[in-house]
């Protein structure tokens, strides 16, 4: 929108204290900021007295424009002049009648309060706190849910589950697969760079096979898992939250943790498994690669000495660390749905918060399961 | 553009409106004159708001042309279409309303994108939209602290807050209360009496209809056209089509019963 000037003030000085005003053009929302400027240099011009404001010449007014004139109004009256409309057309009336004055100067409602530094250290402490709560809340809820499950395997909806293992664990088969062999690749390069000093070239695939089952393998599986289904979770459940679906499966007596939680973690503690097998397997042939082409082992020898450092038990614990983890990534993405409140914005945080919280929480667990398998 | 002497604002001509295979409605043609208050009716499904989204130019027309102050925005390019868009306010059913921004800041984002105002004129400005739809004093307030019906009205502050020529209002009083739908009616009425904004209004409510209609299209599935245009209050008692009078009659009767 232009903001020309399309209108024209010109000032009469009547004698005896009084001045007219013949406004003409157009005053609209373009330029009432030159207006209003333009009026309230007038008002501190003229000498008290009366003045009247001429309207006969105004071609076009609309509401900012209307807005203007009870500016020049107020200024006039703040200065003990007094002001006059006249001329006033019946549609500039009624605009001006449009406008509730009162509006204009009326303090806004108190909206969110800014609360002071201490008030907020205290508020943070608390929503740290209350975040622990809701999720160890959560998490009993969920572990109830499940063992209702495990018990009473009919009240689990099966297509769910089904339509979960394939969004989690199928559609995520190829990046698992692309990332787990590049990781082996890498790890095969980087250390035979180093083994290969010592002419200990054939322990490259003894070092791939462990770091890939024993920890590579569960973990990146499920940081792409979290980075993939955990948000997408949240963002679902958000979204319903948001459009009181979820409010509607609790009145019609449903359980929301049962109906929408219980298939999105079942689906995710059958798929992350066979996505960490998956992931190990891939590993290993990246390791494979690089030992055949770049450090004269053959395939063979490559797998005989795979095979001599991995145990099943490697194998389980790697399993049973992945269904750990498979719990955590899908139960914090529907935990972090179930909070939002609010709008588009919030099931963004949510979002954010489920892939962040779950990618902490792979690392503390892990950590916590290294220990554990060490000493027992 | 004269007709009966009464300046045309939109002119639709036969427009065609499809998704896929199925077809909403078909070979659509009326006019919408300055100053009037045209209300799109039918039942539901009829295709109401997928017209007034086409009218917009928010969805592709399959044929036929939607002239705004005779610019044909179905095939307008972008900078043609924006700026026609400058003289068109719409509010939309649930309000439209950015949720992580306050009220003000929802008003103000118009005024801020196509005007050089000044911060203090802006304030001001957003102050008068808000006093013009009872919502004065909730500058700071985000939409989700509101309830539906002051959500619809912000939507209408800020559809107005560039005093557009014409203003499209989505279903105005669909999920409020008969006394907040009335209240919103009579604030059309005003706005309309004050800015002699054209209005063209999506609605089933009949008394809506008939305290603010000057003139209305109704709209039927079945036949996929207009099957009636004109005063409602004399297409209500002159109507020889069945479909029309049923709409109306059935409608008057419920809420008739409704008021004992």
């Amino acid at each position: 929108m232009d903001s020309q000037k399309t209108y024209n003030i010109h000032v009469r000085e009547e004698g005896g204290g009084k001045t007219l005003l013949s406004l003409s053009g157009r005053i609209e929302i373009g330029n009432l900021h030159l207006f209003l400027s333009e009026a309230d240099g007038l008002v501190h011009q003229v000498s008290p007295g009366s003045v009247r404001v001429d309207l006969s010449r105004v071609e076009y007014l609309d509401s900012a424009g209307a807005l203007g004139l009870l500016q020049l109004e107020d200024g006039a009256k703040a200065r003990s002049i007094s002001l006059q409309f006249v001329n006033m057309t019946e549609e500039a009336r009624r605009i001006m009648g449009l406008i509730n004055r009162e509006a204009l100067s009326m303090k806004p409602f108190a909206g969110e309060k800014r609360s002071n530094i201490i008030e907020q250290i205290g508020e943070g402490s608390l929503r740290i706190l209350n975040d622990f709560v809701s999720i160890m809340t959560f998490l009993g809820d969920l572990l109830t849910a499940l063992a209702r499950s495990f018990f009473h395997p009919r009240v689990v909806r099966l297509e769910d589950v089904l339509f979960y293992m394939k969004r989690a664990g199928v559609d995520g088969l190829p990046i698992v697969g692309l990332i787990s062999f590049l990781l082996g690749l890498i790890i095969a390069f980087m250390s035979s760079l180093q083994l290969k000093q010592f002419g200990a070239n054939i322990y490259v695939a003894s070092l791939v096979g462990v770091a890939m089952v024993s920890e590579l393998g569960p973990i990146m599986t499920a940081i792409i898992v979290a980075g993939r289904s955990g948000s997408a979770f949240a963002a679902e459940i958000g979204t319903m939250k948001v459009n009181e679906e979820v409010d509607a499966l609790v009145t019609m007596g449903f359980d929301p943790t049962q109906f929408l939680a219980v298939p999105k973690v079942l689906a995710a503690m059958v798929a992350v498994p066979i996505l960490t097998l998956y992931s190990d397997f891939f590993g290993i042939v990246g390791g494979l690669v690089v030992g055949v082409l770049g450090l004269d082992l053959t395939v063979y020898t490559y797998i005989q000495e795979t095979m001599t450092v991995i145990s099943v038990t490697s194998i389980l614990k790697s399993l049973l660390k992945s269904v750990v983890f498979a719990v955590l990534i899908a139960g914090i993405g529907c935990q972090r749905g179930f909070q939002v409140r609010g709008g588009a914005q919030a099931v963004g945080s949510a979002t954010t918060s489920a892939v962040v919280a779950g990618i902490f929480l792979i690392v503390v667990t892990d950590s916590a399961f290294a220990i554990l398998f060490t000493y027992i | 553009m004269e007709r009966s002497g009464r300046k045309t604002i939109i002119a639709v001509e036969n427009l065609t409106a499809r998704f896929g295979d199925n077809t909403i409605f078909q070979d659509v043609s009326f006019e919408v004159y300055e100053g009037e208050i045209f209300v799109i009716l039918g039942g539901s499904g009829c295709g109401k708001s997928t017209l007034m989204k086409h009218m917009i130019g928010l969805y592709e027309t399959a044929s036929g042309k939607v002239m705004i102050h005779g610019v044909d925005i179905t095939k307008a390019d972008e900078r043609l279409l924006k700026k026609t868009r400058l003289n068109v306010g719409v509010a939309f059913q649930s309000g439209g309303l950015f949720g992580s921004m306050t009220l003000a800041e929802n008003v103000a984002l118009p005024l801020q994108e196509y005007t050089e105002l000044s911060r203090e004129a802006i304030d001001l400005v957003v102050k008068m939209k808000l006093g013009m739809v009872n919502l004065a004093g909730y500058e700071n307030h985000l939409p989700e602290e509101l309830s539906g019906g002051m959500k619809k009205r912000a939507g209408l502050a800020r559809a107005m807050a560039l005093d557009p020529a014409v203003l499209f209002f989505d279903e105005p009083s669909a999920g409020l209360d008969p006394i907040t739908s009335a209240e919103l009616d009579s604030l059309i009425k005003s706005i309309r009496a004050g800015i002699r904004t054209t209005m063209v209004i999506v609605t089933h409510e009949l008394q809506s209809i008939f305290s603010i209609a000057d003139r209305i299209i109704m709209l039927d599935k079945a036949a996929k056209g207009i099957i009636a245009e004109g005063d409602p209050r004399w297409l209500k008692d002159n109507s020889t089509d069945p479909r029309v009078t049923a709409f109306f009659n059935r409608k008057v009767l419920e809420q008739e019963g409704q008021g004992t």
